[in-house]
This record gives C-alpha cells, structure tokens and sequence, in this order.
C-alpha cells in the first residue's frame, strides 16, 4: 500500500530522473564535439584561393618509391576538380616543389590544369623541373624565386645492365622469347644496336612531345623551345629570360598578383591529403622501418639505378 | 492497482489510449527543442566550423558536393548528432517510459504485452539515424501515424510499442509501477 509521501516521490523522480539523462548526455556530447574536430576538416570554407601542393616525385598511380615524398596524379587531378567546382574559389595556386617524374603522370595534371575555368598560378619553390615545369607550364603564370631550379626539358630513362656482372660470375641468362624486340630493355643482357637506336627514337618523339606541350602552353615558337629543351636546369632569374617564368617572386608575389587581376582579399585554403587515423599509424611505423634501413633503401630506390626502365621529363 | 472499495469498484479508473496526433507531434516539438538547448548545444561551433558560410542555397550545395572531405565531415557529425537524439528518446523512454515532451502532455510509451526494454525504445527513434534504411522511416514513419487506426508509427509497430494516453475518471494520474508493462 503507497503512501501519500510515496506517491509524491514518485511523482518527482521523473523530473530528477530526466534531467541526470539530459545533463549526461549533454557531459558526452561536450567530449564527443571537442574530439570530433580532429576528424573533421572546416578550414576550406573559409579561404576563396584553393592551394595545391605538388610536392616530390611524380609518379603513375600504383607505382612505388622508398621516398616519402611522392606526388600522386589522382590526389592531385581530384583536389582540381574539387576546386574548379568550389563556388567559394576564385583561383588556384599550385604550390610545386618537384624534380619531375612520369611522363604520363605529368601530362595528366597538365591537362588537367588546363581544363580548369577559373585563374591558375604556379609557384615554384626549391623545384620545379622536367615533368613538374611541364605542370607549371600549364598554368596562367608562373612564379618562382630567383634561386628556383627549373626548366630541365628533356626526357631520360635508364636502368642497370648486369651483363658484365653475370659473366663476372659465370653465369648464364636463357633468354626465351617470342617477338623479336620483347626481351627489350632486359638488365641481363647489353643492348642492341637496333633496339637502342629504337629506344631513342621514342625517347625523341616523347621529347618533342614535351617541347610541342611547353611551346603551346608558354605561347612560345617552338623552335625557341626546342634551343633551350636541352636538358639543362635554369635559375630563376635566367629561367625568366628564356621566357620559363613570368614573375620572380615568392608567395607574396602570387598574392599580389591575384588581388590585382581578380580584385579580391586572397584567403588561401590549402588542400591537403587528409591523414586518416590508419595512415598517421602506417607513417609512423613506416619512417621508423625507413631509419633502420635509410642507407640500404636510398641505395636501391635510387632511380638512376633502378632496374626496371622507366621514362622519366 | 487503485485501491478498492468494499463492493469490489475502484476508487479510480482509467485506460490506456492512442495518444492523439497533435499531442504527439507537440510533445515532439518540445524535446527537440530541449535537444537543442542542452545535448545539441555544444555541437554549435563544429557546425559552424564545417558548413559553407554565406551563400545561396545553391551555393552552399555546390560548395558541399565538391568537396569530399566537407561531405565526410558532415556525415560525421550530422551521424553523431542523429545518435545522441536517438540515446536522449531511447535512454528516457526505457527508465521512464516518457520524455519531458510526452510527459508534459501526459504521453507514455508501453510495449505490446512484455516489459519495454532499451532495444525497442531505441527501435522506436532509428528514424533519426542519416544511414540507409533507417532514414527512411522518417517518410514511412509520419504517413503510417496519419493512416493508421491507432495513430502508430511504422518504427512502433515493428518494435511492438505504443504510444498511449490514460484516460482517468478521476483527476489524479497514477504514476504506479503496476502501469509500466
């Protein structure tokens, strides 16, 4: 049987009961927000020029190197199209510092850069040759600093050729092959001369690919291209002589020069690969496997030694 | 029980009701409001953080749909936010069988027969979570109480709840233990 006094604390223990629920909950969703913004990104929203970094080698997608540094064409090519269809961007800087890479690899973000509707400039830092200038060449206009390294316009691909070492060491490669020019490029044996003059020959035409995209991409006479498209790296300032740069300068430059052609307050936004939880784990583990083995891995990923050919601007 | 007088009749008497449709939905409207002032508040500056700023509706779209790690980022907190809506229903509804909203109107949860327990309470507010099915609910839900003789949502039949109204004969509502199933 309930008594009165009972019947009344029941009748309050709802109330209590409810507000210890909400109070909880509101205690854990304080937590829950504060650590929700590590995982979430807000600072896009708040800058109106999209900041695109290129940095390091540029390589094919699914192609691998023991540098940390490499410069993914399909991060790359997806942050422009991010930011060619951002209303809140009104231009895109892409921040290079790069000795090059994938010919393939380049040529893609070039035409990606290209396809870009909105007002692009490159600006580069350290570097920003070969492949990497070929990017740079797509782009508005160009600033770099008087001690940047650039131009570099050529194409090289080599590999290692054991043939000495194996008859060093007496040993034998069965070279077993259908079509004549598939065993082409093998590091077990030398080079014909037929094939070489073969492997030249494209190394040209891919030369005078990369001439023809710089020449249509600088407004320049092509011939002009193709005399300085020896190779050959270029400072800056020489580099702006040749009609490589348009502007010498750093990021105050660049800043400079968009609030004066599109007559706004330049707020970069950098866009940046986003780490996720795993990622920061595998970096981790994988710059502490890279330490203990930095001078056996430098050895082998040097891509000049590289057994397997690859065709490199 | 109420207490029985001497011909056996008790001294009050009341059954449970569909609760009507306007006292639901302002129950409702009440603890999304109490939602807002309290569990949502420290979500506030996050949203601001992440949503585009000024700008048509077109433009904020745009700006959204362009942008892959804005979209994961709202799915993230819009998915925290739809759960602790769902714990605020879910947690009061099981201890309590009512929400300030619903309590205020004199609205209570009963399950079909047994005890409720917290998987059917958090059953009943699956709507809120942004995950394919359970958004759904969200259409099915309302058009299912609007059709439907009892006034029942989609989320209450298959979770074998009720929202229910007492109707009492006399003024005082019983707030027994013997009426929570």
């Amino acid at each position: 049987m309930k008594t009165d006094k009972t019947a009344k604390q029941e009748e309050r223990s709802p109330w209590r009961t409810m507000l210890w629920v909400i109070a909880v909950l509101t205690v854990i969703a304080w937590l829950v927000s504060g650590s929700l913004s590590f995982f979430t990104d807000d600072s896009r929203e708040n800058g109106n020029v999209a900041l695109i970094p290129v940095k390091g080698v540029i390589l094919g997608d699914g192609q691998m190197l023991f540098e940390q540094d490499i410069a993914s064409p399909s991060e790359i090519i997806g942050f422009l199209e991010d930011a060619a269809q951002d209303p809140g961007i009104e231009a895109i800087v892409l921040e290079i510092n790069s000795p090059g890479g994938s010919a393939v690899a380049s040529e893609e973000i070039a035409n990606a850069v290209k396809a870009v509707n909105k007002t692009t400039i490159a600006w580069i830092r350290d570097s920003g040759t070969s492949g990497a200038y070929w990017i740079a060449s797509a782009a508005d206009t160009i600033v770099a600093s008087s001690m940047s390294i650039t131009g570099s316009i050529g194409v090289t691909a080599s590999y290692l050729q054991f043939s000495g070492l194996l008859k060093d060491y007496n040993i034998t490669y069965e070279q077993l092959y259908a079509g004549k020019f598939k065993e082409i490029g093998s590091p077990f044996r030398p080079l014909g001369i037929e094939e070489r003059r073969m492997f030249e020959e494209q190394l040209r035409e891919l030369h005078q690919e990369f001439i023809r995209a710089i020449a249509e991409n600088r407004k320049m006479p092509a011939d002009d291209v193709e005399k300085i498209a020896t190779g050959m790296f270029f400072l800056g300032k020489k580099a702006k002589e040749l009609g490589l740069v348009d502007v010498i300068g750093g990021k105050g430059e660049v800043r400079q020069i968009l609030e004066q052609k599109l007559n706004i307050t330049v707020a970069f936004v950098p866009y940046e690969h986003d780490a996720s939880f795993f990622d920061i784990l595998s970096r981790l583990a994988s710059s502490q496997s890279f330490s203990v083995g930095r001078g056996i891995g430098k050895s082998l990923a040097d891509t000049r030694m590289s057994q397997k050919l690859e065709i490199r601007t | 029980m109420a207490k029985k007088k001497w011909l056996g009749l008790p001294e009050q008497s009341f059954y449970a009701g569909p609760a009507g449709f306007v006292k639901r939905f302002l129950a409702f409207i009440i603890d999304l409001s109490i939602i807002n002032l309290t569990v949502l508040f420290p979500f506030r500056r996050i949203i601001g953080n992440i949503m585009p700023g000024a700008g048509t509706f077109q433009e904020s779209l745009a700006r959204i749909l362009s942008n892959e790690g804005l979209q994961g980022s709202i799915l993230i907190v819009s998915t925290a936010i739809s759960v602790f809506v769902l714990l605020y229903f879910a947690v009061l509804e099981f201890k309590l069988q009512t929400t300030p909203g619903k309590y205020f109107f004199r609205l209570f949860v009963a399950s079909d027969g047994k005890k409720l327990t917290f998987m059917q309470a958090a059953g009943r507010s699956m709507f809120f979570l942004p995950i394919f099915p359970f958004f759904l609910l969200g259409i099915a839900d309302p058009l299912m109480m609007i059709f439907h003789k009892g006034n029942r949502r989609l989320s209450e039949i298959l979770t074998k709840t009720r929202t229910v109204e007492y109707y009492a004969y006399s003024q005082s509502m019983p707030m027994d233990s013997n009426l929570r199933q």
